[in-house]
This record gives C-alpha cells, sequence and structure tokens, in this order.
C-alpha cells in the first residue's frame, strides 16, 4: 500500500460526509413516512449507527485487511472468497445505482436533450480519472467540496426560510407508527447502511485506533443534516408535493428568489450536486477496484479502475427502464441490503469472535 | 496611423543595415591559431608535444567528439569529467613553449583568446592567457602587464619564481597557483588571466573577471508600489549578492554546483542552514545531480528537469526575479535556485497559495493585503470560468438569465452567425493573440497593434455582426481578470485552462463545467511539489496555515514558519509582538 494510498482521521470524516449526503439529497427520503420524514431520519441514523460498529469492529479487529481478507480469514478460503466476490458485487451494483440516480438527475435538471449515456459516461470518467490519481487526492477533494457543499446548502437553508411553513409538519404523527418504522428502515439502509462499503478505506486511515470515533461522529452529524434537511423539505414544500417530486431537492431549491434578480438558482445548485455524486461514485469505484484487486491478489488496482467503471456504466443503463422505477427500486433495495450490510458483517465478527481471531492473523495469507 | 506609415516602420525593421556593412568581416580560414604576438609565435615553433600529452588531448577530443553523438566512443554519463580529467592530467611543462603549443591546439579558432607573450624584466619569457571582452582591460594592464614588462627582472632560484610573482611582482586582486593544462583552461573560460612563465613549471591565475551587465532593474513581470525595488539581473554573483546583502548571516548558503556539459552554467542552491529541511536539501542536490543536459540556458530550462509531475499544466516552482520575495522564501524553509544567465531564481517547494501573494502584501497594512488577495481570488476565478459560464448559461440555461437581461442578450446575438461556443473562442483565440503580439513585438508597432485590435475586436467585429457585444464584454472582462493573478506563470496555466473548460461548457453546460472544476481539483490535490501537497495547507488541512492562506494575518501574529516545509526550526520571532500604545496596555 502505497503513502498515496493512506488518509488521515479529517479526511475521512469528509469523505463519509459527502458520501452519506451524495444520493441522499437527489432522492424523496423517508417519503412514506409523511409528516415525520425528519423523524424516520433520526430512526434511521441511529440504525445506521449500529451498522457502523459492526463494521468499524470487524475493521479494528482485522487491522490492514480489506473485506475480502477477513472474509477469508474468518470463513476460510472458499465460502471468505464467496464473501467477497458477493460485496465486490454489492459495491459494482451500488455504484450503478448511484451513477444513474445522478444520471437521471442531470437529466431532468440541467440537460434535457442530451442522452442519458453521455451523462453517465462523463461522471464516470470523471470519477475513474479521480480514483486512478489514487485515494489521498480523491479525499483531498473531499475536503475541498464537502465544506462548499455544506456552506451551500446553509446558504439555501436561509433562503428558503421565508417560504417555510410549519404546519406542514403537522399533524406530529398522523400515521400509522408502521409506516415511519419502515421508512426509518429504508433511510438505515440508504444511506446510512451503504457506507459498509468504506471496509477497503478504513484500513487506510491513519491513526487506524481512532477510526470507529471517527466513523460515529461523522454518521451522527450526517444524521443532523439530513434530518434538518428533511425537516425543511417538508415545511417548504409540503407532504403532498415533496412525495409525489421525483428529486423533491430539487423541487425546493426552484422556490428561491432574490431580490427579483435572483431566480431560478436551481441549476447552480444543481451543479454543486456534480460534487457529491463524484463522492459517491468514486467511493463505490474504488471500493470494486481496490476490491478486486485483493481478491485476486494483484499487486495494483490502478489498471482495474477503468475497465470496472465502464462495466458500470453499462450496468446502469440497463438496470431501469425509467425513473419511476428507480424510486420504486428504493424499498427494495432496503431488504436486498439487509444481508450485506449488517447480516454478513455480523456473521463474520461473530466467527472471528468464537474462533479467537485475530490470534491467527496472517496464518492464513 | 497610416498604411504608408505602417510600410515604413516595417522597412525600418527588416532592411539591412545601412553603412559599415561594407568593411564586413573576413571569411575565417579553418585552423587559425590564437596568440599571433612574435615572443608566442617564435617558442611555439621550437616547442615539440610530449607524448603523454597527446595521448591525454587524442582522449579529451574523442570524448568531446562522443558527447556530440559522433566518433567511437559510445556516449555515457560522466563522459565529460573523463574528458576534463584528461587534460587535467597534463601538467604545465617547464618549458613555456610546450604548455602555449598545447593550448594553442584547445583553443584552434577560439578568436576571443588572446595569449600575451612577454620578456619579465627584460629577460625571462612569459606568456598571459585571457579571454578578450571577459576581463577587465585597465586592471589588466595596470597591475598585471605593466610592472611585469616594467618592473626589475626576478631574481633567485624557479622554485621561487611563482612567490616571487605573488609576493613582489603582480598587485592583482587574487593569485591561485595551479599544475595543470586542464585547470588553466577552466580559468581561462570563467573570464580569469593565467601567467605562464618559462622555466617555473606552474601556472598563476590571476583573477580580472569582468563583463559588461546590465543594471539592476525594477523587475517587469512583479512590480509593485511599496517595497524594495530591484530585481535580479543576469549575473549569478551579484544575484547572490543581493540575497546576501539582505541576510547577514554565516547560515545564508550558497552551494555551488555546474549543469550543462557545453555551456557549463553555475548553479547556486541557496538555503538557510538550521531552517531549511535537509531532507528536501538532499532532494534538491539529488534531482539537480541527474541533470544532464547539454545547454543550460535559464532557470526555465531546469524547472522541466526536476518536477516532481512532468505533465501538469501547473507550475510546481515558483520562479521570481524579486531578491526580497527569495530571501523571504528561504527564511521560511524553501530552497532557491539561481542559474547564471537568468534573472529568474526559483524557489522551491510551492504551494497554489504562494502564487497568489505578492511581495507587497506583506508591506502593505494587513487589511489591504487580505482584500486584494481576496479580490484575487475572485478574479482568479472569474478569469477561469467567465466566457464558460457565459457559453453555458445562454445555451443551456437560459432561464437562469432575469428576463430583461436575456432579452438583451437575445437582441445583441440577433444576426450573429455563430454559435456562442464559436463566438467566444474566436474572440478568446483573438485576445490571446493580441495580448502574444503586444509582447512580442517592438514598442512602436507594439503599440499600433494594440490599437488597432482594440478597436477591430471592440467596435468593427461588433459592428460587422460576427460577434455579439456581450462576448466582447466578458472576453475584456476575463483578459482583465487574468492580470490581477500576481505570477505571470499561474496567468499563463489559467489561460491555458479556460479553453478545455469552455469545451465542456459548450458541449455539456454547467454540468461540464462542473466535471471539469473537479477533475481540475483532483488533478491539484493530487500534484506535489517536492513532496508537499501542491493545496496545502487547505487540503490535507492544516489549521495553523490557513491565517497565511485564506487571509493575510497581521504579522505579529504569525510567530511560527509555514508547517508544511518541514523546517528545522519553526519559530520565526519572539511570541508576544502586538504593539499597543505606550504602558503596555494590550500584549
Amino acid at each position: 500500500m502505497s503513502e498515496r494510498e493512506q488518509i488521515g482521521l479529517g479526511q475521512l470524516s469528509v469523505l463519509m460526509l459527502g458520501f452519506l449526503m451524495g444520493s441522499t439529497l437527489l432522492l424523496p427520503m423517508g417519503a412514506p413516512a409523511k409528516e415525520a420524514a425528519w423523524i424516520a431520519t433520526i430512526l434511521g441514523g441511529i440504525g445506521g449507527l449500529g451498522i457502523a460498529f459492526i463494521y468499524t469492529r470487524l475493521a479494528l479487529r482485522f487491522p490492514g485487511q480489506g473485506i475480502s481478507g477477513y472474509s477469508r480469514l474468518a470463513l476460510g478460503r472458499t465460502a471468505g472468497g464467496l464473501v467477497g466476490l458477493l460485496y465486490i458485487w454489492y459495491g459494482f451494483h451500488l455504484g450503478a445505482l448511484v451513477l444513474r440516480n445522478f444520471g437521471e438527475f442531470f437529466l431532468t435538471a440541467l440537460l434535457p436533450t442530451t442522452p442519458l449515456s453521455v451523462i453517465i459516461l462523463t461522471l464516470m470518467l470523471l470519477c475513474a480519472f479521480a480514483v486512478r490519481h489514487g485515494l489521498e487526492p480523491v479525499a483531498r477533494s473531499a475536503q475541498v467540496l464537502v465544506p462548499l457543499l455544506v456552506v451551500m446548502v446553509a446558504i439555501a437553508a436561509i433562503l428558503l426560510a421565508k417560504e417555510a411553513q410549519l404546519r406542514h409538519l403537522r399533524p406530529w404523527l398522523s400515521d400509522r407508527p408502521v409506516s415511519i418504522l419502515q421508512a426509518a428502515l429504508t433511510i438505515m439502509s440508504f444511506p446510512f447502511g451503504e457506507t459498509v462499503i468504506f471496509a477497503m478505506i478504513l484500513p487506510r486511515v491513519r491513526p487506524a485506533r481512532k477510526v470507529s470515533g471517527t466513523v460515529m461522529r461523522t454518521m451522527l452529524a450526517t444524521t443532523a443534516l439530513l434530518t434538518l434537511l428533511a425537516a425543511l423539505g417538508t415545511v417548504v414544500l409540503g407532504v403532498q408535493i415533496r412525495g409525489t417530486s421525483r428529486f423533491p431537492t430539487l423541487t425546493m431549491m426552484r422556490q428561491i428568489i432574490l431580490a427579483d434578480f435572483v431566480t431560478n438558482l436551481d441549476a447552480l445548485v444543481v451543479g454543486a450536486w456534480v460534487f457529491t455524486g463524484y463522492c459517491k461514485v468514486a467511493v463505490c469505484l474504488h471500493f470494486c477496484a481496490t476490491g478486486l484487486a485483493e481478491w485476486l491478489a494483484l499487486q495494483a488496482h490502478r489498471q482495474l479502475v477503468l475497465p470496472i467503471g465502464i462495466l458500470m456504466v453499462g450496468m446502469s443503463i440497463l438496470v431501469y427502464q425509467d425513473v419511476s422505477e428507480m424510486t420504486a427500486f428504493l424499498n427494495i433495495w432496503a431488504v436486498y441490503s439487509v444481508p450485506f450490510q449488517i447480516l454478513l458483517p455480523l456473521l463474520l465478527l461473530g466467527i472471528a469472535h468464537l474462533r479467537g481471531q485475530p490470534a491467527a492473523h496472517g496464518q492464513d495469507e | 496611423m497610416s498604411v504608408r506609415g505602417w510600410l515604413r516602420t516595417l522597412a525600418r525593421f527588416t532592411a539591412p543595415p545601412p553603412e559599415g556593412s561594407s568593411q564586413a568581416v573576413q571569411p575565417p580560414s579553418a585552423g587559425v591559431l590564437p596568440g599571433g604576438s612574435a615572443i608566442v609565435r617564435e617558442m611555439v615553433e621550437k616547442a615539440t608535444t610530449p607524448d603523454g600529452a597527446r595521448a591525454a588531448l587524442d582522449e579529451y577530443d574523442q570524448a568531446l567528439r562522443a558527447l556530440a553523438g559522433k566518433g567511437r566512443v559510445r556516449y555515457r554519463a560522466g563522459l565529460l569529467e573523463e574528458a576534463q580529467q584528461a587534460l587535467q592530467r597534463i601538467e604545465i611543462s617547464p618549458s613555456l613553449g610546450t604548455s602555449v603549443k598545447i593550448l594553442q591546439e584547445l583553443f584552434t579558432d577560439c578568436a576571443d583568446v588572446i595569449m600575451r607573450g612577454m620578456l619579465v624584466g627584460g629577460e625571462r619569457p612569459a606568456v598571459l592567457i585571457f579571454l578578450d571582452g571577459l576581463v577587465a582591460e585597465d586592471r589588466l594592464e595596470l597591475s598585471i602587464l605593466t610592472p611585469l614588462t616594467q618592473g626589475p627582472a626576478p631574481a633567485g632560484a624557479p622554485i621561487d619564481l611563482v612567490k616571487w610573482l605573488e609576493g613582489v611582482a603582480l598587485a592583482a586582486k587574487e593569485t591561485l597557483p595551479i599544475q595543470t593544462i586542464g585547470q588553466v583552461v577552466e580559468a581561462v573560460l570563467v573570464g580569469d588571466s593565467v601567467l605562464l612563465m618559462d622555466g617555473v613549471g606552474q601556472g598563476l591565475v590571476l583573477s580580472t573577471r569582468f563583463w559588461p551587465q546590465r543594471a539592476i532593474e525594477e523587475p517587469i513581470s512583479e512590480a509593485n508600489i511599496r517595497g524594495p525595488r530591484d530585481g535580479f539581473i543576469e549575473t549569478l554573483r551579484t544575484n547572490t549578492m543581493l540575497i546576501r546583502r539582505r541576510v547577514k548571516s554565516p547560515h545564508m548558503k550558497f552551494e555551488h554546483a555546474v549543469i550543462g556539459r557545453r555551456t557549463r552554467t553555475d548553479v547556486a542552491i541557496a538555503y538557510v542552514k538550521g531552517i531549511t529541511s535537509p531532507a528536501l536539501l538532499a532532494e534538491v542536490r539529488s534531482r539537480l545531480g541527474r541533470v544532464d543536459i547539454d545547454v543550460l540556458l535559464d532557470s526555465g530550462m531546469l524547472e522541466e528537469f526536476i518536477e516532481d509531475q512532468p505533465f501538469s499544466p501547473f507550475p510546481l516552482m515558483m520562479s521570481t526575479e524579486r531578491p526580497d520575495r527569495v530571501v523571504a522564501g528561504v527564511l521560511s524553509g524553501q530552497v532557491a535556485v539561481l542559474v547564471d544567465g537568468s534573472p529568474t531564481v526559483l524557489l522551491l517547494p510551492v504551494t497554489f497559495w504562494h502564487f497568489m501573494k505578492a511581495g507587497e502584501d506583506y508591506y502593505n497594512r494587513f487589511w489591504m493585503g487580505t482584500l486584494v488577495l481576496w479580490l484575487r481570488f475572485l478574479f482568479l476565478i472569474l478569469s477561469l470560468l467567465g466566457p464558460s459560464l457565459y457559453v453555458a448559461i445562454t445555451s443551456f440555461h437560459q432561464e437562469m438569465i432575469p428576463t430583461n437581461l436575456l432579452l438583451s442578450i437575445a437582441a445583441a446575438r440577433e444576426g450573429i452567425p455563430f454559435p456562442v461556443l464559436i463566438e467566444a473562442l474566436i474572440m478568446e483565440v483573438f485576445f490571446e493573440a493580441l495580448r502574444e503580439a503586444g509582447i512580442r513585438l517592438p514598442r512602436q508597432i507594439g503599440q499600433a497593434v494594440s490599437i488597432v485590435g482594440a478597436l477591430v475586436i471592440g467596435e468593427a467585429a461588433v459592428r460587422a455582426g460576427l460577434v455579439s457585444a456581450p462576448v466582447v464584454i466578458i472576453v475584456a472582462a476575463t483578459g482583465i481578470a487574468s492580470f490581477t493573478i500576481p505570477q505571470y506563470q499561474m496567468g499563463l496555466t489559467f489561460r491555458l485552462l479556460r479553453f478545455p473548460i469552455m469545451l465542456a461548457a459548450g458541449f455539456l453546460g454547467l454540468f461540464g463545467i462542473m466535471v471539469a472544476l473537479v477533475a481540475l481539483l483532483v488533478h491539484l490535490c493530487g500534484l506535489r511539489s517536492f513532496g508537499v501537497p501542491y493545496l496545502q495547507p487547505i487540503a490535507p488541512l492544516d489549521f495553523a496555515g490557513l491565517k497565511d492562506t485564506l487571509v493575510r494575518a497581521p504579522l505579529w501574529l504569525m510567530g511560527k514558519r509555514p508547517g508544511l516545509l518541514d523546517t528545522v526550526n519553526s519559530q520565526r520571532q519572539s511570541p508576544r509582538l502586538k504593539p499597543g500604545p505606550p504602558g503596555g496596555g494590550s500584549a
């Protein structure tokens, strides 16, 4: 692992923040919970903390190992290899979905007459360019971009304040609690649980023993931020519009009017969404490339980046027919993710615990 | 200006020189030996070259030919040193004729080498060898030639002759006895004179270096209002003097190196011992050590051989003409590389933010310094994105423009045959050409070109319906914005980068701009200058460094040297320097 593949705690934190903000800002998050979307977000965030607890334990138990490294250590060569491969698939699938999300989003918001494939390909080329540069440049660029993004969200929130109507938040718990819980579970897996693919990045963070705390703190901060955004979306748009809009944040941004001169700022704000899309796709791509390199016991992962990226583009175009399918898939995704986010990490952790690992660290390699 | 006036001015620059050209120089015949004086001719006729010297000369010749890529010997590293050593093996013979003959052979066809024969004290033959034009003639005549030719003859054993020359006969500033022909050649080529005397078997180097040099002037590319106005010139020694005069400490070091197989250019590595990180210094030395080139004319040529990432459009070291800037740099832990013959000094390592600073920022009040810094950031963004944003918004996102403005832009664009992208590209290219022409053309014409260019571009093109007025405004604003970048090289980089971003904007609108910007950012994040991350202290983040990056903090707050240079000694000044009213109100 070269020096350029190591990052610091602060860098991990911003990278994760960018990843979590990623597609979450686009899609109607927690919409089934109606007025209580923000409560669902908080619950989801708490669930996410649990997931993060499991995979950071794993990373601490097997320092310096990636996902297929420790699944092989825990489960043996064959079963572990299979689990590693499954995870690579999961990262690949996630990357393709995110790519499609952003592609559709830019198509709708900015470039209605451009072919979808061109947008997706451009975004992927950007990410491949970045990942080929190494993890450190990606993390550093996140260090520049994420603060900018947070500032922009804050400014947008201030500008939207006069459109806000607090009555949209009432009645508090109008619906069945089950639907809130359902929404919370969805949010737990998307976006919070998806951070499980940071498994390839965590062993590259220094100092390693503080990783767990940083991940937890980042999760908490993001939960707060997303809760605020969910609440803001609800008070500005109301449950009706927010529930039916494909891209509620975009709809919200369109409300900004400043001094009758700054109107339709959405294009500019939407441009900033390239940042978050970049963060998320780049992390997925990095996960796949390094994961595959580890699985195949290759020295370098750089040659794998572009081929995987191109495959991801193809996958992202094939995966949905249209936007409605995309929105509908969110619920399935939550179920589909459960083994990757909860079951398999728990299994690995349990077996490692029973076998007293990492005492046997390194004997298998 | 009329057409005829134009032609006349042009003719002045192309016509052959009027008079004096008839007495043109005769075409020189091959094999002209230097030293035409009677004494020299006579002694050379009698002399023969010893076999050892002959073999060494052949070896030297062969090595030099291999350097040029011809001959039987293949080029390899260290060949030049071997050639030099071959010359170093030839000792100066006690028989003056032999030495002079060898030197004549080496300096064949060097019309500027003079070998002045004389009889010291009227009896002992001697030869003074020097390069015409590279020595101080009055010093040579007064302190060397006059005492030797008109003074008394030496009395005593030949072994003492050198002592006699140094102690009694000569009034030269510096003297140095030498033993080999190689040393004679080296000394002569840098402008010293060498005195060889019959029966001595040694030579005497006399320091007579002098060459015409430009006066110390205000740097053209880095002018300022407040602060010192002197700039570096082409002479290395003068440049080191300009630095030394500001740092009166024996810790200010100038390490010497020679680069360039043929040009043998002197290079100085300047640093402050006890501040500069030893690892950085070792890295600089090793990178300079592996530069094995033929010609070194300017520090810019050196730059390309010692960069971290040779394909980046960004400058990875600072080149400056200001001594105060170099001094500030070395005292904060940077290393400066001075190249003889170049008025620009390299400062390294640098970060992106170094290029946003002018020396003046630290001489003005910190409020002004900060304000100007922010202004530069703003205009940096404008110079990079101005035309691209216009192209993207007018061709993809018209809804972003307020209606009134949209109407006037639409009216201005009515009848324009090109798409906005092409229109903006045409104007940008024209503007770049105008700027380039303004620099290269002789001053009288340059002015005319800029006037004509401005008229043609500003007025006629719009009226003829080739481009629209808003594009002219945008391009002009961008042009002005790009001049606010205090470092010329960084300005060049941004001039270059504007074009790909414009293309991205033309094809993919704001999305394209953002993608290009993120790609640019990733590139910047991956850059390193001598191991230092280019965007430090922003990414990787270092809070202590921000006060000299995003703002220009008051000088009394900047107690520490920048952390990114890993300096040996990080404390710059006393920690509690904040001034206040008498009585020590607020310390």
